[in-house]
């Protein structure tokens, strides 16, 4: 048979519930026949026992009533001995009723009768006393009333004895049925123990091996959910702890972006500052461009100038030529004078001294010239330089007005670049802000976590409270089944550590 | 700083300017300081030859003139008259030392060149050439020379006779030595020497 625990249970429980139904059944029926039995013999008995004095107590208390009457012709006595009367007729009647044979309902309604005849004489003596003929009602009770009350009497006797005799009878007939029935009981109950000793052991034996497995099975399981809620806690409050430190890098990380937010927005604004100071060298680059253009023309005026000085000082050039011809011929005219007034002697001596100072001022002359024509050489020189240093002057213009063409070329790409380091600026702020949004959000999940993590770990605890109920749910299961086996492999997982985390 | 030291600079460009302007506008007059002093100085040269002239002996007058680097004397009295060389006409088949003619006053003028006949280096003529006319022996001619410095009064007796180391036509041609180094030409003996005498004749 391979029936499952429960299957064995209610089969074993079945075969119990059909024997008890059995036993009930038997049980009933003997119990209902002996209480029926029991019943009747009650209820004979106590109808013996009320109708034992009754009717004949009522006979007795009519009797004395009218007797009373009798003496004292008082009407009350009147009134008690029809009650009387109507009593034992009452009492008669029961009796009646409540006989076990048709033998005693006779004797009751010949009692009854009795009682009728009794009433009858007793109604004669009555209106012989209400006529007052005492005498006459002295005499029907005499002859009449006390016979009858006389025979009454035994008839009431008699029944009675016979309805005892009866009774005795249906007593031993009880007995003899509660004594069949005992032992009916008896037997059963002896048969369903019997069944029920060897269901239980079968049952137990069947049970026992299972149930110590599956006790086992939650004892450990019951431990391992111990140890499970226990990493469990200690993981939860790990957790904790890294919520908590993962909320303070998010606080971190939000500080972080703003403080790039804010660096973003300085970068924005520094931009914008940069782009007005480009516009403003593109301005000056132009004005410098202007400027060079300018510087150009008047070095090509000045050059211009310079070669008309040039020209000038070759004029000079020339009229110092004719200033050293004259000078040549002074100095000719001083010395033919000189040798003129050295031919004429004594009296030429002054004229001499006149043709020397002559020829001293063609030499001053001449040397006037050389040292002119020396400046007009160095003026050529230098006006040589002069055009070249414009020409160079040009050139360095032209190349400045290049570098300053470059210069604003390279402030306009600067610019441009600077427009878009704006933009990205301006994107970093937006994100930047996003950010530091996020973040809030994320400081919000992480309150939501700790507060699940909080939530966990409460409901850890309690899962392991509960486990170590189980546990020791599973201890007590074990010394249990352990009474009828050995428990010891059970008893040695008893006491593990459960109890780490607070 | 470069800009400050120019800014500097035209101002004192500037300055310079008008400086130059008043020179020029001066027209060289010279202002009265400067002319006080340089008839000042006039007048010391002025005064003092007339105080060496006074211990003249016999004195020879002499028209100096420089070629080829040295210094000649000629006694004034052959002298006529220094001119420019101009127009000089070069004569065909003639000797070497015969320069050319030239117009002087009229007449046609021989032009020597004392340098080939000296043995003297250097040749050709400058724009400041002059011709010195002469007359000796009958003969009138013109000498070319680089300058001619002027007239010049030497003391007979430091005319030094010409030394021995000179010989042939310098020897012949030189009258004596002055203590400056100065040859005194013998104009005589030059317009006598037989190799100026022009008897070529072109065949």
């Amino acid at each position: 048979m391979n029936w499952t625990v429960s299957q064995r249970m209610t089969a074993g429980y079945g075969v119990v519930f059909i024997l008890l139904l059995l036993v009930a059944g038997i049980g009933m029926y003997t119990l209902s026949s002996t209480s029926k039995t029991f019943e009747y013999s009650l209820s004979q008995q106590a109808i013996i026992m009320k109708n034992q004095p009754s009717p004949k107590g009522g006979v007795a208390f009519a009797t004395i009533e009218l007797l009373r009457y009798l003496n004292t012709q008082d009407r009350k006595h009147l009134k008690e001995w029809d009650r009387w009367l109507a009593w034992t007729r009452e009492g008669i009647i029961e009796g009646r009723d409540t006989s076990p044979n048709a033998e005693g309902r006779k004797g009751w309604d010949e009692a009854l009768r009795g009682v009728n005849q009794l009433e009858e004489v007793g109604k004669e003596m009555i209106a012989a006393v209400a006529a007052g003929r005492m005498a006459e009602a002295q005499k029907i009770n005499a002859e009449r009333f006390q016979p009858t009350h006389e025979q009454m009497f035994n008839t009431i006797d008699r029944v009675l004895v016979g309805d005892q005799e009866r009774m005795a009878e249906i007593l031993q007939a009880t007995q003899a049925e509660v004594s069949r029935a005992f032992w009916a009981m008896l037997i059963v109950a002896g048969v369903a123990l019997a069944f029920g000793v060897v269901t239980a052991s079968l049952l137990t034996r069947s049970m026992n091996g299972s149930l110590r497995e599956a006790i086992s099975a939650l004892a450990s399981a019951s431990s391992e959910i111990v140890a499970a809620t226990t990493q469990q806690a200690a993981g939860t409050a790990e957790e904790a702890t890294a919520v908590q430190q993962t909320t303070i890098t998010v606080d971190e990380v939000k500080q972080t972006a703003q403080v790039a937010a804010q660096k973003a927005r300085a970068v924005a604004e520094a931009a914008q500052k940069t782009a007005q100071v480009s516009q403003d060298g593109r301005r000056a680059v132009e004005e410098s461009v202007k400027g060079s253009q300018e510087a150009k023309t008047r070095m090509e005026a000045l050059a211009e100038r310079i070669l008309t000085l040039s020209e000038q000082a070759q004029a000079i050039g020339e009229i110092i030529a004719a200033v050293n011809d004259l000078a040549e011929q002074s100095n000719l005219l001083a010395v033919n004078a000189a040798i003129e007034a050295a031919k004429a002697g004594e009296a030429g001596k002054g004229f001499a001294v006149v043709a020397a100072e002559v020829k001293n001022l063609a030499e001053q002359s001449k040397q006037a010239t050389a040292r002119v024509r020396g400046n007009l050489n160095e003026i050529h020189r230098a006006t040589q330089t002069a055009v070249m240093a414009a020409e160079q002057g040009v050139k360095v213009s032209e190349s400045g007005e290049t570098l300053a063409r470059r210069a604003g070329e390279s402030i306009r790409l600067l610019a441009e670049s600077l427009t878009e380091s704006a933009q990205a600026a301006q994107q970093i702020l937006a994100s930047a802000q996003q950010q530091v949004a996020g973040m809030d959000q994320m400081t919000l999940a992480m309150q939501n976590i700790k507060q699940a993590s909080t939530q966990n770990m409460a409901a850890t605890r309690q899962v392991e409270a509960s486990a170590q109920n189980l546990n020791e749910l599973a201890q007590r299961l074990t010394a249990l089944v352990a009474i009828s086996g050995n428990g010891h492999l059970i008893r040695s997982r008893q006491r593990e550590p459960v109890r780490t985390s607070g | 700083m470069n800009k400050r030291a120019r800014v500097t600079d035209w101002q004192e460009a500037h300055a310079r300017l008008e400086r130059a302007r008043q020179a020029i506008e001066s027209g060289g007059h010279l202002s009265p300081e400067e002319a006080t002093r340089i008839l000042r100085n006039r007048a010391r040269e002025l005064a003092t030859p007339l105080e060496e002239a006074m211990p003249s002996t016999e004195m020879i007058e002499l028209v100096v003139f420089t070629l080829a680097g040295e210094r000649f004397g000629i006694e004034l009295t052959h002298v006529l008259e220094v001119t420019s060389l101009r127009e000089l006409i070069p004569v065909p088949c003639t000797p070497a030392f015969v320069l050319g003619m030239i117009n002087y006053r009229g007449r046609i003028l021989t032009v020597l060149d004392l340098r080939r006949l000296l043995n003297l280096p250097g040749e050709g003529l400058t724009e400041g050439s002059r011709v010195i006319s002469v007359k000796a022996a009958g003969m009138t001619f013109g000498i070319v020379a680089d300058t001619v410095a002027g007239t010049l009064s030497v003391p007979a007796h430091k005319v030094a006779p010409p030394p021995e180391a000179l010989t042939g036509l310098r020897l012949a041609l030189t009258r004596g030595i002055t203590e400056e180094l100065m040859t005194v030409l013998d104009l005589d003996a030059l317009a006598r020497t037989p190799e100026i005498l022009v008897n070529d004749e072109v065949g």
